[in-house]
């Protein structure tokens, strides 16, 4: 099931965040969207999640799930316990989820008992157990140190490869988006909306090292640094 | 750090005995803070006067406790996760709340007579009222975190959204009711026990300051004294295992 936004715009307490900004998201493709901080990615996809109580509701009507930031885990919840109260999904099902993100034996650890990456692969497993035709991911990695942010990103992508399914992936980080992502999307900070998309040739699985030694990797980081660089500049 | 704390009571203990001994000099008005001790053991444990006191007003605090502090969380919950409850129950909590409780004893005497049943309302009524307050904050605190993002996305509704969500996650902020409601709760037993019983700490210490036994009304206030020590710091450690457990 293919999901298309067309012309969608938002305004918080009376200022404009986004204007018109269209995307056409086909069946278990994955999506970036890249932009400065304040250009209203996360705002983008919290409307897309209905999380923003406006007067116009999402303009999606598929299932989403959500990965947040800061992985939003229930502290009074074991891991498990925090996958099941969100899920309708049998228990052996989320018991192949932990194995799979190879954390079985946390899963009745609480929150504050796991790592930060720990924390966010449980924050994905919730939303993976969800049944959606939609993955939201707001900048998931981004608190992370750089290994566990490699080791959550491969999860996510042996995942991805295995299931598929359609994913939104917020980031800042460009080098994230172009090794995640088939489709690349820029949302200028100055002009509130999506200015420039990419599609990235590049087959799964991918050599972290080799893509980013690859011309297309090259081509479109250089892009994409100066677009954000210009943005920047024009702010 | 709570062994500490008791330690702390050390210097006031000392100061009570020297100003008895060396200021005031007068044992029936004020006695030494030895000779209390030896006279609550007496009471306690050789005469054995004070343990069905202690009984009476452990009963009538606990049998409170058990009705009130349930209806409290489970209405403060409810209030607080919906709009009609709320809608209910606010206007008459806010309105009811500044009352004092010890102006209620009349009112309380000619609906549930002189028995314990009148005490026992009363105390429930005290501690109801802060328990229901610091669990209904609680719960209202939970519902407007960034957590609520997460019950929205994911539809968590019913059981899993009233138990397992609200009322496990207003389970500290309830604790923190009932230790206020501990304390006050202990006051009411003492001020309802004075007016209207033949039995408990309060009708213990009123009728030995009746018969100028000063020295055991000292020994009753000492009791109830470290009863609400005891009480707070069962309290405090309920509350840390509650955080730990977060």
């Amino acid at each position: 099931m293919s999901i298309n936004i067309q012309n969608l715009n938002l305004s918080l307490s009376s200022s404009e965040i986004l204007k018109n900004i269209s995307l056409n998201l086909q069946d278990n493709e994955f999506h970036s969207l890249v932009g400065l901080s304040g250009a209203g990615k996360s705002q983008f996809i919290r409307t897309l999640a209905d999380l923003n109580h406006v007067a116009q509701p999402s303009p999606i009507r598929n299932n989403v799930s959500f990965v947040f930031q800061n992985s939003q885990l229930i502290p009074w919840l074991t891991a498990f316990e925090n996958i099941k109260i969100c899920s309708s999904v049998s228990e052996e099902h989320i018991d192949h989820l932990f194995k799979e993100f190879n954390l079985s034996e946390y899963k009745h650890f609480k929150p504050k008992q796991l790592s930060g990456g720990m924390q966010q692969r449980v924050s994905l497993i919730r939303a993976l157990a969800h049944k959606n035709d939609l993955l939201l991911m707001d900048e998931p990695f981004s608190s992370l140190d750089l290994i566990n942010r490699k080791s959550n990103q491969d999860y996510l992508l042996n995942y991805w490869q295995k299931n598929k399914g359609t994913i939104l992936f917020i980031s800042h980080d460009i080098d994230e988006a172009l090794f995640l992502s088939q489709h690349i999307h820029f949302l200028s900070r100055k002009k509130k909306t999506i200015t420039h998309s990419f599609k990235i040739e590049q087959a799964y699985p991918r050599d972290y090292l080799s893509f980013k030694s690859s011309p297309e990797y090259q081509r479109i980081y250089t892009e994409l640094f100066n677009l954000l660089k210009e943005d920047d500049e024009n702010a | 750090m709570r062994r500490l704390d008791f330690f702390g009571i050390i210097p006031w203990v000392l100061a009570w005995e020297l100003i008895s001994r060396f200021v005031i000099k007068d044992p029936q008005l004020f006695p030494g803070f030895i000779e209390i001790i030896g006279n609550t053991w007496q009471l306690l444990f050789v005469n054995q006067k004070l343990p069905p006191h202690f009984a009476s007003s452990g009963y009538r605090l606990v049998i409170a406790f058990l009705f009130s502090a349930p209806l409290a969380y489970l209405l403060a919950v409810l209030s607080a996760g919906q709009k009609q409850a709320r809608f209910f129950l606010n206007p008459l909590i806010t309105a009811t709340y500044p009352l004092p409780k010890v102006a209620l004893i009349p009112l309380v005497l000619l609906f549930f007579g002189t028995g314990d049943l009148s005490k026992i309302i009363l105390i429930g009524l005290g501690i109801f009222y802060l328990i229901y307050i610091n669990t209904y904050f609680g719960a209202v605190f939970i519902l407007q975190s960034s957590l609520q993002d997460v019950i929205e996305v994911y539809k968590v509704r019913s059981y899993h959204f009233w138990y397992t969500y609200l009322t496990r996650g207003s389970f500290k902020s309830f604790l923190v009711g009932v230790k206020a409601g501990a304390g006050y709760g202990l006051t009411l037993v003492v001020v309802s026990e004075m007016s209207l019983s033949q039995s408990g700490l309060g009708y213990f210490i009123w009728s030995a300051w009746d018969s100028f036994r000063i020295l055991d009304m000292y020994s009753g206030i000492f009791i109830i004294g470290v009863l609400g020590y005891i009480m707070n710091n069962f309290c405090d450690w309920l509350i840390s295992k509650a955080s730990q457990a977060e």
